[in-house]
């Protein structure tokens, strides 16, 4: 027995023979591929159950019923919903609206959905003076109809 | 539940009828209904859009002459056959996803793109014109392809209700879900079992990767998102046309998954291309019998002319920073490294993992993978690599502040990167087993050669999947 093949040498032997089946019998050769195999079975079914089971697990548990996520996205939909009945119980359809970008408050997600709520239900003008109603939203104390929205939809003409 | 039990009888009312002269089969039929459904209501978007006509008319006419053309050809996909038994078992893995239905709340972009175009183009075509030019909808990425939205409202105006959120989840929930059960069988087509134990194994690694699949943004089935979507149609389309043996039916539904994709997103065109170019180079001795692999380019290209011949622009085109890319300004080449960092933060283990199954697939399944005449990961990892390379740039030239950007949208635009990786684990794990437990053919070369001259091989089919 020579000394163990380190380093390059290591390198070398599995350049020439990458299985380690060059001096090994038939038999011997089909039992070594079939336990490669088998690692390559249990590698490769280890990483499909990991990620079909552990990525689920996460995602049930952010948007359970009463968690964080859960919780504040039912707080937007019924804030949402209640906007949209406001508008169309305010602006009758296909009525001229110029919406008031400078909302009182968190400005960019108000003018957002009340553009998204007012078109096509009534026509967007860039000009109140042009416009049959102009909607802004202001802040005013919970509303009990509407499940505390926190606004109040402000129609003027 | 009434809500979903209507919107799958009007998406199955539209798309059933090709699917089954398609297939021949109720189960593929009644599987393939929603991508089907998606394609006649995003052709009916395209012609509303251009005549400023109501869409509903449009997508009754559309389905019509599509079926009727359906009628008149021969079957086009009858040589990709699932039973009903196995569907069943794969559904029956993947059932957790149904539960998040239940819980999934709506998402942001949801509301103020997909859902929102959705009221555009329920409002018909003029008004679809007339959103897209409008400054103050820039924030909607008015651009975006019409599928998602065109189909929910047609869903919804079917039903005779408002566009109410409830629907519009159902639509996006049943048409990812069925994507990504169709993805998942599309295994069963690769890799074809060829005993019944082996047949049942195949069953749960689909059963397996469609839950996986879903699981990298397992909330994106129900909360109308699009990103699982695109993401199931276009790993669909990749493993029919790179991984599966030649076959005109094969090819074929992988270009209509395709379209679906590139109709579905703006991210799915470019790397759409690649994939075509791919599958081009892989059957180019059958271009002539499969001139249709380029639909979904052609498709992709339609939509986007209109789209700018309408007003609409990208978030790109109006403030992105390409001229930045290629001029090396140092503000844009800087964006790429913490991209990349936080990509491989990301997937970083899961790429390795996969691709340690990757190399030790094709070292130790080269027989099989030969006799079953499954193309090499090679052309998987190209088109990985490609899908990267994209987002890299997306990322480098987006106008928006990269922090926040990777934060709220790297999830979900690399689902499709995820996706083929577990794919590959996939398929070589059916390899491997299928190498254990099925002994070698004695003549290897000549059953290779019948599975990949282009001939359909049904009768094997018929009698063992």
């Amino acid at each position: 027995m020579g000394p163990e093949p380190t380093g390059r040498k290591w390198l070398a032997l599995i350049y020439a023979d990458p299985m380690g089946t060059a001096k090994l019998d038939a038999k011997q050769v089909r039992k070594r591929k079939r336990l490669a195999l088998w690692i390559l079975v249990g590698i490769a079914a280890t990483v499909l159950t990991a990620r079909a089971g552990l990525e689920l697990a996460f995602t049930f548990r952010a948007s359970r019923p009463g968690s964080e996520q859960s919780t504040q996205a039912q707080f937007e939909r019924t804030r949402f919903v209640c906007v949209a009945a406001l508008i169309r119980d305010v602006v009758p359809h296909d009525a001229a609206i110029y919406i008031d970008d400078e909302q009182p408050i968190d400005a960019v997600f108000w003018s957002q959905q009340l553009k998204e709520m007012a078109y096509p239900y009534g026509r967007l003008v860039h000009d109140s003076a042009d416009a049959d109603f102009e909607l802004k939203l202001q802040s005013v104390p919970l509303d009990d109809d509407c499940h505390g929205i926190g606004v109040a939809l402000v129609a003027t003409r | 539940m009434t809500v979903v039990i209507g919107v799958v009888a009007v998406l199955v009312a539209v798309g059933f009828p090709m699917g089954w002269l398609m297939t021949r089969s109720t189960t593929l039929g009644l599987l393939l209904a929603p991508l089907v459904t998606g394609l006649v209501c995003s052709a009916a978007a395209i012609a509303s859009t251009v005549t400023g006509a109501p869409l509903l008319p449009w997508v009754v006419f559309i389905a019509i002459v599509g079926t009727c053309a359906c009628w008149w050809q021969e079957p086009q996909l009858s040589a990709l056959p699932i039973r009903p038994t196995h569907l069943c078992g794969i559904i029956a893995i993947a059932a957790p996803l149904i539960a998040l239905y239940q819980f999934t709340s709506v998402g942001w972009d949801a509301r103020s793109i997909w859902w929102f175009h959705a009221e555009w183009f329920r409002a018909g075509g003029a008004k679809v014109a007339e959103a897209m030019t409008e400054p103050s909808f820039r924030y909607s990425h008015a651009d975006y392809p019409p599928l998602a939205s065109a189909t929910i409202a047609t869903v919804a105006a079917v039903l005779g209700q408002g566009l109410e959120s409830r629907v519009a989840q159902a639509v996006s929930f049943v048409m990812s879900f069925a994507a990504l059960i169709l993805m998942a069988v599309s295994l069963t087509w690769v890799v074809r079992a060829r005993t019944p134990l082996l047949v049942w194994a195949t069953v749960v690694v689909a059963g397996l990767f469609a839950l996986g699949a879903a699981g990298f943004e397992a909330s994106g089935l129900s909360d109308g998102y699009v990103d699982n979507l695109w993401s199931a149609w276009f790993v669909l389309a990749a493993l029919l046309l790179l991984l599966h043996p030649y076959s005109r039916s094969a090819v074929l539904l992988g270009s209509l998954a395709l379209a679906a994709a590139v109709l579905t997103k703006n991210e799915a065109f470019p790397i759409a291309l690649v994939l075509v170019v791919l599958a081009t180079i892989r059957h180019r001795r059958h271009l002539r019998h499969s001139w249709f692999i380029a639909i979904p380019i052609g498709l992709g290209i339609v939509w986007q002319v209109l789209a700018r011949i309408e007003g609409a622009q990208s978030d790109l085109q109006g403030g992105g920073h390409i001229v930045g890319l290629v001029t090396g300004d140092p503000a844009v080449i800087g964006r790429i490294g913490p991209t990349l960092g936080r990509m491989f933060a990301d997937i970083g283990w899961f790429a390795a993992a996969s691709i340690v199954v990757s190399v030790l697939g094709m070292l130790l399944t080269v027989s099989v993978r030969r006799w079953l005449g499954v193309g090499l990961d090679v052309w998987f990892w190209a088109l990985f690599v490609a899908s990267l390379g994209m987002l890299v740039i997306a990322f480098a030239v987006s106008p928006y502040n990269l922090v926040w950007h990777l934060g709220t949208a790297l999830n979900r635009t690399t689902v499709h990167c995820e996706t083929l990786l577990l794919a590959l684990v996939s398929v070589n794990l059916l390899l491997a087993l299928h190498r254990l437990l099925v002994p070698p053919p004695s003549k290897p070369a000549s059953a290779h050669s019948s599975r990949s001259n282009g001939v359909e091989d049904t009768s094997i089919i018929a009698r063992e999947v």
